[in-house]
């Protein structure tokens, strides 16, 4: 019995590493008990109640919730699993933005696209969905012509899914932004079409050439404004939920030149992390670990963690946002 | 020639050990049965480890010794037994789910999700390993998937126990839809009919669509199941100031407060159905909540209120 300390070798091949963590943690959870349904306690119930009332005020009634979604690649797709949790708890989201993936995943749901629906784009999402170019041909174009891969299959995928929608239709009002390579300006996107706004956004500077549009060659908004708390603010959000990606600068380390291209975007990305969350009113941070930035068969890992982060902060959430509306809540 | 006349007896031997083994794992097995779990982990454990190579070690022996480490309540030490065993027994379903389900039952739920997909890679149609997902999904708050694996499951299985259908009526809850959760929680007090926490669900499911009444009936019931629990009062007291029933409500929450002078909701339900009335002593109520300075949400409400 006496090599069970040592790493464990799992049948699907992977090495538990954290085994005698685990052991651990058992350890602490003291008597195993089968899960029936949740207890019931004083404050949940509280919170239940005028949750319940929370909700039922019309949206003039109450403060308008606004919702912004972080950068950062397919980590960003967390952002699904925490508008799942928002969608089930009832959590009212009257206007949003979204910088990259975020603006991916934020105009969907802006346009009226349900959450399984998010789900299933994340399931046949791949680098062909983005660009036509990851082939021996844009191989050739990159060597010889110095030409990058250009991402208009992403406005084509937006065009096949939502059809040709325009920011002022969309039934919650969106905004993105994307960065003008020529003059460093942010460009930001509340009208118009949606889809180039979309792929102007997550345009990532060095992998993908500028988009052209309007006379501005525009890549990824994440290098001016990674997490977009201000346009929620200017579109008039009383009350702003941040939903942040943060970058995992420890799981590994950059071995080409694109990979070092985005971490130094992940690293800026990093410090307005931390500048724009401090200007929402609550945050909830998703750590995706071990998911490279354009790893696309990682998506509904991703995903999931949006779903642990957010159902971990949803109680903290909804009673940060039931004191914030208590006088609305009892004039009702 | 030499070495096949020394191979024979080794062999002999060989043959001999294989009918001793089978005695002693069926003693082994008895002894379990017969609830002496640390003599059945002694007598395991002198079974398994006899055997030097470790791939002719059995995996029933191994489960059996993991199922008596769990029940002296050692999960550390039967997780240890099942991981070993995984290590040459990679497709034994049994021990795969063994695991799994020890690893849900503490609340390790990547782990355990990993060996049930596993299991569900051999056998994708396992009844167990299809459950167990499920409840892992449920625990982590991923309620469409949990739907999804629960309606498989109970479509293998439609006599599955109360509590299967109750769990998937609370993943349709949770999603507010609350049609079917009703509709699941209906089956499951068919089953079981008595327990309080099913009755409760029942209301909320009928209150989400907005049946008060029904629900304030089915919220009787399962006060009247579980009397203890003054919380299911106090969801009475808020649902009939929800219906503007003021007195009703009032009077509910001075009951609790007979029995329980300091139980901050029903202290908050008088603050609430006495504040347009008798505003004053309204007050008195929220401040009371704040002196007993618990550090709950009820206290940081209060708080709130008194700053106006």
């Amino acid at each position: 019995m006496g090599h069970w300390a040592r790493f464990i070798a799992l049948p699907n091949g992977g090495f538990v590493k954290k085994f005698c963590l685990l052991l651990l943690c058992l350890l602490t959870l003291g008597t195993v008990t089968a899960w029936a349904l949740p207890p019931v306690n004083s404050d949940n119930v509280l919170r239940s109640f005028l949750w319940d009332e929370f909700t039922q005020l019309a949206p003039q009634d109450r403060p308008k919730v606004g919702l912004a979604l972080s950068a950062g690649g397919v980590r960003g797709f967390a952002h699904v699993g925490v508008l799942e949790v928002l969608h089930n708890a009832g959590v009212p989201i009257d206007v949003m933005a979204g910088t990259s993936m975020g603006a991916v995943v934020g105009s969907m749901y802006a346009s009226g696209q349900p959450v399984p629906k998010l789900w299933e784009i994340g399931s046949h999402i791949s680098m062909n969905t983005i660009t036509p170019d990851f082939n021996v041909m844009g191989l050739l174009r990159f060597l010889f012509l110095k030409k990058l891969p250009s991402s208009k299959n992403l406005q084509k995928f937006f065009q096949q899914e939502l059809g040709d929608v325009r920011f002022e239709d969309m039934p919650i009002p969106f905004a993105t932004a994307a960065m003008d390579v020529k003059t460093g300006e942010q460009v930001v996107f509340d009208s118009g079409p949606v889809d180039i706004a979309v792929r102007a956004s997550m345009n990532l500077p060095g992998i993908f050439d500028p988009v052209e549009y309007r006379h501005r060659y525009l890549v990824d908004g994440a290098v001016v404004n990674y997490l977009p708390v201000n346009l929620v603010k200017a579109k008039g959000a009383d009350y702003i939920i941040a939903s942040v990606t943060p970058p995992d600068f420890y799981s590994k380390t950059p071995q080409t030149v694109a990979a070092y291209l985005l971490r130094v975007g992940d690293v800026r990305g990093a410090a307005m992390i931390q500048e724009s969350s401090q200007k929402a009113n609550f945050v909830i941070e998703n750590r995706v670990l071990n998911v490279k930035t354009l790893e696309l068969n990682k998506l509904h890992q991703a995903g999931e963690v949006g779903i642990r982060s957010a159902n971990n902060k949803l109680e903290a959430l909804q009673e940060d946002l039931l004191l914030f509306s208590l006088d609305d809540i009892l004039e009702k | 020639m030499v070495g096949l006349l020394c191979a024979i007896p080794v062999q002999a031997k060989w043959f001999g050990l294989i009918s001793t083994d089978r005695d002693e794992f069926v003693n082994a097995r008895q002894t379990y049965n017969n609830g002496q779990y640390e003599q059945a982990i002694q007598e395991l454990s002198d079974y398994i480890y006899k055997t030097k190579n470790i791939k002719r070690r059995e995996a029933r022996a191994y489960r059996l010794l993991g199922l008596s480490y769990e029940q002296l309540n050692q999960p550390d030490k039967a997780l240890e037994i099942y991981l070993e065993a995984l290590e040459f027994h990679q497709k034994n379903i049994p021990l795969l789910l063994s695991a799994a389900s020890l690893y849900e039952r503490t609340g390790l739920i990547d782990q355990s999700i990993e060996l049930y997909n596993r299991v569900l890679q051999l056998e994708p149609d396992n009844a167990d390993a299809l459950a167990g997902l499920a409840n892992n999904y449920l625990q982590m708050g991923f309620y469409s998937q949990s739907v999804s694996y629960y309606a498989q499951y109970l479509q293998q299985n439609p006599q599955a126990d109360a509590i299967h259908r109750a769990r998937l009526a609370y993943a349709f809850f949770k999603q507010r839809d609350f049609k079917n959760a009703f509709i699941q929680i209906t089956l499951a007090k068919e089953q079981d009919s008595d327990v309080s926490d099913y009755w409760l669900l029942s209301a909320r499911a009928y209150k989400g669509m907005q049946m008060t009444q029904q629900a304030l009936g089915d919220l009787d019931i399962a006060i009247w199941l579980n009397p203890e629990q003054i919380e299911l009062r106090i969801i009475k007291s808020m649902w009939l100031y929800q219906l503007k029933e003021n007195d009703a409500s009032v009077q509910e929450a001075r009951a609790i407060l007979q029995e329980q002078p300091n139980n901050e909701l029903a202290l908050f339900m008088m603050y609430l159905n006495l504040r347009n009335s008798k505003p004053k002593q309204a007050r008195q109520y929220l401040q009371k909540i704040k002196d007993l300075n618990n550090d709950s949400f009820a206290y940081r409400v209060a708080d709130k209120l008194l700053q106006k």
